[in-house]
């Protein structure tokens, strides 16, 4: 994926810089016990490893509490399929993960997931976010899974299947990634909590390990950012998110969420009509999706034991060029996904995952649910957690490729996590 | 009575204000979060009508699968108090929620903010931190302190000193609640030791390592737990050692918490072993509604599976 940070980044430094700046600026106004007015602010805001002012000589600035806390993924996946092709069966260590995070600041903390795949070095994510703007305002920029739905910003071994879902897969290719900002706020209306985000991008890609996406199985609409001339606004992405939870029995909750990614102009189209190698024509095409999604879980903490049903219904318009026209016409297409789990103890769980798509940017996708090629996928998983921090999945996957031939898969996934590990808020 | 000039006016109401809000403030209740049900109570009974507590972990439930939701957040974010555990007792849902709450009343170090564990002396530190060693670490000791009655008056007047940190203005009421029920934790807590004298030595099994206080205060002897490792569940060959242990030391009572799979330890049962499923908080159950009447539970419990069965000492109804 290209990456064309100039633009956001100004952006971001410029939005960053205004409210350090601003707090600095009211720090240094503050009585002459600033310092220990500082350490105390330090212990409110959890700051871990400030040492006070005295320690690098400088009053007026922070010392770096840079202490990152380090964990590394390892997730292994064997997988027996009767595709064709040179990797229908395969036994690989699908991707090493490594992990870093740590406060930066008292105003804000970085994290950074790279990962090693297929003998190449992925960054996944390097985020720094401001997390103490007025009214519970957070601002992440930099590379960073978006937040579009309910499972985007989990990587793939944090998901309950092995395979990433083929809507997602579909329709971005993967996880959306994105170069750019994100503004986040959490806020109650009256009793109910709600979150927003808006996003936007200066580059943006899927990435994700799809079932048979390298073993002959459809090929995708590539879907990563591009730029003809100079970027514009016009080749940005733009994301947002809307999500509610109310609670459900004593230890569960109900999710409701709607999101959106739209690029006017940010996907490329590059034609070399006389095959001589030379890009001819380049068309700079638009599409936008949108996301329903929903989710229940309900932990029973008296027997630990856990559901979680989570449906995603997208619609996605994706603009593509007429090959006999020239001319830029827009196709709708569908998706809806969702899985089930039950957990029978905190070692035990299992559960199916199933999903339904319209092939993306085919110009007979006018109907919801009919009138285009369409793609399928259902599975059926097994987990077994020996412990937080090791894990082995069974999945069996049926996949019908919107132009292949139905195939079956048999895989075992091993993931094991080392060094630091947290629990986020789910939401 | 000479009335106010026309300047002293606006002072005047503008003072009359100030404390209309005062006392509306004074009336509002506080608004305390506790995560465990045990420190609930202790904030009911000591807050009286002045406090609304909200608690986290729900009785009967495992501390370690409570989700932490938007709706807590929300009210984390919106309290006045906090009370917790510590010893990372509540690791699997508070951490993040106190991040993200950015309410300073309860963040770490404010006024608001009660880490009733870094008053306690806390059992089973591990010498190493090692994934080897289990998946339920706890590297500032066990949590499991509000098993030994006397930690629970530590629990007590940890809650009467935040509660008269954060609303001064009520500091005797604090002080008198707590005291009440203080004396009545001393008379109960000499009751139990009494009633417990004759398990002196008992050798018992536990299921996870939420027994070591209680143990210890009691002078029970803990001869193995069922998890071969803190959060790991036991495998046949460990099962195996367990039986052969419980064999060798005359063991007639196993301790598990009512979420842990009874079904797992079918093998060690039989021979007149008795499986208590207890829980380790309050809130389970009408007999074990406040701490109090779960500390008195527990003692029934365990000197009825050992054929002691008096009545159970009654606690005082307003505790």
């Amino acid at each position: 994926m290209k990456t064309h940070l100039p633009l956001a980044t100004l952006v971001a430094l410029g939005l960053c810089a205004a409210p350090i700046a601003a707090q600095e600026l009211e720090l240094e106004k503050q009585s002459p016990n600033t310092e220990d007015s500082l350490s105390e602010a330090m212990l409110n805001q959890n700051f871990p490893g400030f040492m006070g002012g005295g320690g690098s000589g400088f009053t007026s600035r922070f010392d770096s509490s840079f202490n990152p806390a380090m964990g590394l993924v390892l997730d292994s996946v064997a997988n027996f399929s009767e595709e064709v092709g040179d990797e229908a069966d395969s036994l690989e260590l699908r991707s090493v993960e490594m992990n870093l995070a740590s406060r930066i600041d008292p105003f804000g903390w970085a994290y950074v997931v790279a990962a090693f795949e297929e003998g190449e070095f992925a960054l996944e994510e390097a985020v720094l976010i401001m997390d103490q703007l007025p009214a519970n305002m957070s601002l992440r920029v930099g590379r960073m899974l978006s937040d579009f739905g309910k499972w985007n910003t989990l990587h793939l071994h944090d998901k309950s299947f092995i395979f990433e879902d083929g809507v997602r897969q579909e329709f971005f290719g993967g996880n959306l990634n994105m170069t750019g900002l994100e503004l986040h706020q959490w806020t109650g209306w009256g009793d109910m909590p709600v979150r927003w985000s808006l996003g936007v991008a200066s580059s943006f890609g899927g990435h994700g390990h799809g079932h048979g996406e390298e073993e002959g199985g459809h090929e995708h609409m590539s879907f990563e950012s591009g730029v003809i001339d100079n970027r514009g606004v016009e080749e940005m992405g733009f994301n947002g998110r809307l999500t509610t939870q109310q609670d459900f029995g004593q230890n569960g909750f109900l999710q409701y969420g709607v999101s959106f990614f739209h690029t006017p102009e940010g996907l490329v189209d590059e034609h070399d009509h006389d095959s001589d190698g030379i890009i001819d024509e380049s068309f700079g095409l638009g599409q936008t999706t949108i996301a329903l999604d929903f989710t229940l879980r309900d932990v029973d903490a008296t027997t630990r034991t856990a559901d979680t049903l989570s449906m995603e219904l997208w619609h996605n318009s994706r603009e593509g060029v007429n090959e006999v026209t020239d001319a830029i016409e827009s196709h709708d297409a569908n998706g809806i996904w969702g899985f089930y789990q039950h957990d029978f103890d905190p070692f035990w769980g299992g559960g199916v995952m199933a999903a339904w798509w319209q092939e993306a940017g085919n110009e007979q996708s006018s109907d919801w649910f009919t009138g285009a090629e369409a793609g399928s996928q259902r599975a059926i998983f097994v987990t077994r957690n020996f412990s937080e921090f090791n894990r082995m999945r069974l999945q069996v996957t049926e996949n019908v490729p919107t132009d292949g031939e139905t195939s079956w898969s048999l895989a075992l996934q091993w993931d094991v996590i080392l060094g630091s590990h947290s629990h986020p808020m789910d939401w | 009575m000479k009335s106010l000039s026309l300047d002293m006016k606006p002072a005047a109401l503008l003072l009359a204000f100030v404390s209309l809000c005062s006392f509306v403030r004074a009336q509002e209740k506080l608004d305390i979060i506790a995560t465990i049900p045990d420190l609930g109570n202790l904030v009911e009974v000591i807050g009286g009508d002045r406090v609304e507590v909200e608690v986290l972990v729900k009785p009967g439930s495992d501390p370690h699968s409570v989700l932490p939701k938007a709706s807590m957040l929300l009210k984390l974010s919106r309290a006045d108090g906090l009370v917790l555990m510590g010893l990372d007792y509540e690791h699997a849902f508070l951490p993040a929620m106190l991040e993200k709450c950015r309410n300073k009343a309860v963040a770490v170090g404010a006024d608001g903010y009660m880490n009733v564990g870094a008053r306690i002396t806390a059992l089973e530190i591990p010498q190493r931190i090692n994934r080897a060693d289990g998946a339920d670490l706890h590297p500032r000791g066990n949590p499991h302190y509000n098993m030994d009655p006397e930690n629970g008056r530590i629990m007590a007047a940890a809650v009467r000193d935040l509660l008269i940190e954060i609303d001064p203005a009520f500091k005797d009421d604090y002080q008198k609640r707590w005291s009440t029920w203080n004396q009545q934790a001393q008379k109960l807590i000499a009751t139990w030791a009494k009633q417990m004298a004759p398990l002196k030595g008992k050798k018992v099994v536990v299921y996870h390592k939420s027994w070591t206080y209680f143990a210890k205060y009691f002078g029970l002897e803990v001869i193995a737990a069922i998890e071969p490792k803190p959060g790991i569940s036991p495998s046949a060959s460990h099962l195996v050692k367990v039986k052969r242990l419980m064999t060798e030391h005359d063991v007639k009572v196993i301790l598990m918490e009512p979420w842990y799979n009874a079904g797992a330890i079918r093998s060690l049962t039989g021979n007149n072993v008795k499986v208590l499923r207890l829980p380790t908080a309050s809130g389970v159950g009408k007999e074990s509604q406040t701490y109090l009447a779960f500390m008195s539970n527990l003692v029934t419990s365990l000197r009825n599976a050992y054929g002691l069965k008096e009545k159970p000492v009654n606690e005082p109804a307003n505790s």
